[in-house]
């Protein structure tokens, strides 16, 4: 017989179905402007030699995709326009995987960047992210990639100005939170050696 | 590998491979970002110590969808006056085709109840666009990387998720221990009813013992959001560590507080009043058996996010815990300036008073403060100093600087 837990996700789920749909992924705000027109804020000058780099031609950004207004072969010329390249050419290789020197790697087009963030970011994400990260990990990858942003670069930190995980004065109050909650510290610490390193006579501190 | 001299070359020579992928690689992109901390302390017993901490991260996106990433730490332990290496990700990408990708190395595992560092191998394969399932095997490491133990532990398992009616489904089961003598099995779900009232949006998930559906974790969790502006959450969770080969090595720490799973309720909420200010409290009640009788524990805490023009940002917090083994009452300020989009200053003060169940009582100071900004075309730095204040580390003052070249 399974488990009562068990039945009660399945009577949930079979409730469930009957009732409307849903999407899992938060919409995103509208995208806010650009800080320059397009033309102006990519420099050849600057991507050219990573563009040769990787190789990368110029139909590989650009569609030179002819528009006429008219049957006749002998069109217009091409406009500007078209030559335009999409958002999505500059996120294939700035999203995530490739970082300049800047805060805000969004910055380096968007103004106001953190309105490009999903809604369900905005209001204590930092807390209920681990659920959602698990559950759906590609769901972030969309934005955060593998090795960039990863769950590591906050979990793993060891020693920086911008510790995740304990709050200030942590190395005094810790004995007040592990007495508070056992659970949360063997999350990450399991073993004997985490408190020996400094209460070698005993924990009376 | 115990003798610090090999561990030393053993991992300079990682990340000179590492570094080389990078420098050879005609089709690479290359980031490396390092940081160094040194400090002053001087401790209860008036010994001056001079902690140095340092840190090396490489990362690597290269041809044929080939990624790599390392990070190293180098830290003297101003405990124990040793100096150690933790290479907390050493882990390389390889493509094996559109649907099929191998991790092999350090790396990450979040799946079930776990969040690990795992030494093998991950094979996340995607067989729809809402269905897949990823194999994985290796040695399980805690990711405070044991310094005199190797507790390791033996993994096997796999995970599969489906999306299902925007019901969104994960699980999966383990082996682990020296023989693979313990098996798990676990399950997740996640259904947001953004079409509701209110949009719900629920999360359960558990993992029992495959043989007798015993040792049970479990954690629930319902999100109610009436408007884009506020946002609430409820929830509860059952939590201990699993008994494994290695018993006491793995359960040391819960062991010396607690001989019975953590249970807990917890709340919390999050209010945007209006367009600079935002309020968020949270609030939790735990419960558990130590070796003496029944304990109980609850928190708080509440703070106030302000922001102004010119990117100023201002939060402060306060909170109280309330323990057997004490109560701490805190009270906390942080400022961010993001000056432009290449620099930011980061302030943050922390005062709390605290009251040990030994008897123990006093105050207690933290301040951080940090600016970070773009210092060449292909560099940033940052600048941070970090102090400490109480009765034990009468003081202790650290400088960070971190430097990030992109190659």
């Amino acid at each position: 017989m399974l488990p009562i837990t068990f039945r009660l996700i399945f009577l949930f789920m079979v409730i469930c179905f009957t009732g409307v749909g849903g999407s899992f992924a938060a919409e995103t705000k509208s995208v806010p402007h650009l800080r320059l027109p397009v033309k102006n804020l990519f420099s050849h000058k600057v991507h050219g030699g990573l563009v040769d780099k990787k190789q990368v031609s110029c139909t590989d950004c650009h569609s030179f995709a002819v528009k006429s207004n008219g049957f006749d072969p002998l069109a217009k010329n091409v406009e500007s326009g078209f030559l335009a390249m999409g958002s999505k050419v500059c996120h294939e290789c700035h999203l995530g995987k490739v970082e300049g020197p800047r805060v805000n790697q969004c910055s380096l087009c968007h103004e106001e960047p953190e309105k490009l963030k999903p809604r369900d970011h905005d209001l204590a994400w930092r807390q209920r992210h681990g659920s959602f990260a698990q559950m759906n990990p590609e769901s972030c990858k969309s934005c955060h990639q593998e090795n960039q942003n990863s769950c590591l670069q906050c979990h793993a930190q060891r020693n920086t100005l911008k510790p995740m995980v304990h709050r200030p004065n942590f190395r005094m109050t810790h004995s007040i939170s592990a007495r508070a909650n056992p659970a949360s510290c063997v999350a990450c610490h399991t073993n004997m050696s985490t408190c020996i390193q400094c209460h070698k006579g005993g924990f009376t501190k | 590998m115990k003798s610090p001299r090999l561990q030393t070359l053993f991992y300079a020579k990682i990340s000179a491979l590492f570094l080389l992928l990078g420098a050879v690689s005609t089709q690479g992109l290359t980031t490396v970002q390092t940081s160094t901390s040194m400090g002053y302390l001087r401790d209860y017993q008036q010994n001056q110590r001079f902690p140095l901490f340092h840190s090396l991260s490489i990362q690597g996106s290269y041809d044929n969808k080939v990624e790599t990433a390392f990070d190293l730490v180098l830290n003297n332990d101003f405990s124990l006056n040793q100096w150690t290496f933790f290479p907390t990700q050493a882990e390389v990408d390889l493509s094996l085709g559109s649907h099929v990708k191998a991790k092999l190395g350090r790396q990450i595992l979040t799946e079930g109840f776990d969040m690990a560092l795992l030494d093998g191998v991950q094979l996340p394969v995607t067989l729809t666009a809402t269905a897949g399932a990823m194999p994985y095997a290796g040695w399980l490491r805690s990711m405070d990387l044991e310094r005199a133990l190797d507790s390791s532990v033996p993994i096997a398992g796999f995970s599969v998720w489906e999306q299902i009616f925007a019901f969104h489904f994960r699980g999966g089961a383990t082996s682990r221990g020296a023989q693979f003598e313990d098996h798990y099995v676990y399950l997740g779900v996640l259904r947001e009813f953004s079409s509701l009232p209110w949009r719900p949006q629920i999360f359960l998930k558990e993992e029992r013992q495959s043989e007798n559906f015993e040792n049970k974790q479990s954690f629930s969790e319902l999100t109610l959001s009436p408007s884009e502006q506020f946002s609430m959450r409820l929830g509860s969770s059952e939590l201990h560590p699993r008994p494994t080969q290695a018993k006491d090595a793995s359960s040391f720490v819960y062991r010396y507080f607690a001989i019975s799973p953590t249970q807990s309720m917890s709340a919390d909420f999050a209010w945007e009043i209006s367009e600079p200010f935002r309020l968020h409290w949270g609030g939790q009640k735990i419960k558990f058996d130590s070796n003496y009788q029944r304990e109980s524990a609850e928190s708080q805490e509440l703070g106030l996010d302000y922001s102004w023009k010119d990117g100023h940002w201002i939060t402060p917090i306060v909170s109280h815990l309330w323990t057997y083994g004490g109560t701490l009452s805190d009270m906390g300020l942080r400022y961010r300036w993001d000056r432009s989009f290449e620099s930011r200053l980061q302030l943050e003060y922390d005062v709390a008073w605290l009251e040990k169940i030994n008897q123990i009582h006093g105050w207690v100071q933290h301040l951080r403060t940090g600016y970070e900004t773009k210092i060449a075309e292909r560099t940033k730095g940052m600048m941070a100093i970090e102090a400490e204040r109480n009765q034990y580390f009468e003081f202790d003052l650290r400088t960070v600087v971190y430097v990030t070249n992109y190659l």
